[in-house]
């Protein structure tokens, strides 16, 4: 349990030090390819460093306290844009590596098992199907 | 408005007396059953499919949604961001279906069955006698 409270603590910290930062001797090419290259993907500066840093820290290999899901989530992150020529199709993410690209999610599970039978994690996802969804959850359960 | 008359195919009590549950099976995408039958209280206030604890969410990992399209859900303290996978589910007297499960991203979680498993079936909560029915619609003679 007090693990789940440090991880809430350290995605505050993360936040504020994303806000205040400050690079100081960073060279002119480097600022304007980073700010190029935020603008062609479609994100903004501070989304295009969290992105760039959480594939960083994927190739890491000391990077323990790194999860299967983290890296995961950032290589899905990384190759987004790329993703959407597959819309309709769903892709399949093991071990940061984009496996393949499937009809439906249940051929992908079992593609997985094929080539990825070790993994703990992975991500499943329809493209331009299975998009955030805000929901509504109201009283009655609310006790987490 | 016409009358309509069902019968009701099997009933189940409710947990505790007075919780409205059906019995659910869950399996992975990859057939891994991670639940048998097993009763789960209904809420219509959840309006997503199902919820599950963290621990029983954790067998479904290997087809997780990423964490940027996953779902949130706006509650009176706030949104809830989830954790949100892929699976196969069985409702009684009904084929298997893939759905989408939550488990909140903070908290430990709980199982219930949300207003959106509802949608294809006809149910009765019985309050007198404390009881779940599946229905089905009668044909007028």
């Amino acid at each position: 349990m007090a693990g789940k409270v440090y991880a809430v603590r350290v995605a505050v910290v993360i936040k504020v030090i994303l806000v205040t930062l400050v690079i100081r001797g960073l060279d002119e090419k480097t600022k304007r390819s980073l700010r190029a290259e935020a603008i062609r993907r479609g994100l903004r500066l501070a989304q295009a460093v969290k992105e760039a840093f959480q594939l960083w820290r994927s190739y890491d290999q000391d990077a323990e306290t790194l999860s299967e899901r983290d890296v995961n989530n950032a290589a899905y992150n990384a190759l987004r844009q790329e993703l959407e020529k597959y819309a309709g199709k769903t892709i399949l993410i093991a071990g940061g590596r984009l496996l393949g690209t499937y009809d439906n999610p249940r051929s992908a599970a079992t593609d997985l098992s094929l080539k990825a039978p070790e993994a703990q994690h992975a991500i499943v996802t329809t493209i331009g199907k299975d998009v955030r969804e805000e929901l509504e959850w109201l009283g009655g359960s609310l006790n987490l | 408005m016409a009358r309509r008359l069902f019968e009701s195919l099997e009933c189940w009590p409710n947990l505790d007396g007075n919780h409205p549950t059906l019995p659910v099976t869950l399996s992975a995408l990859d057939g891994q059953r991670v639940i048998d039958r097993q009763p789960m209280p209904i809420d219509t206030g959840f309006t997503g499919a199902m919820l599950l604890s963290r621990e029983t969410f954790s067998h479904l990992e290997r087809a997780e949604l990423p964490e940027s399209e996953s779902h949130i859900y706006r509650t009176l303290i706030g949104p809830i961001p989830m954790r949100t996978a892929h699976a196969l589910l069985k409702l009684p007297l009904a084929d298997e279906m893939e759905i989408l499960v939550d488990t909140p991203k903070y908290g430990v979680g709980k199982s219930l069955i949300g207003l959106r498993l509802l949608r294809g079936i006809e149910l009765l909560l019985d309050g007198q006698r404390s009881e779940t029915c599946l229905l089905k619609e009668r044909k007028q003679p």
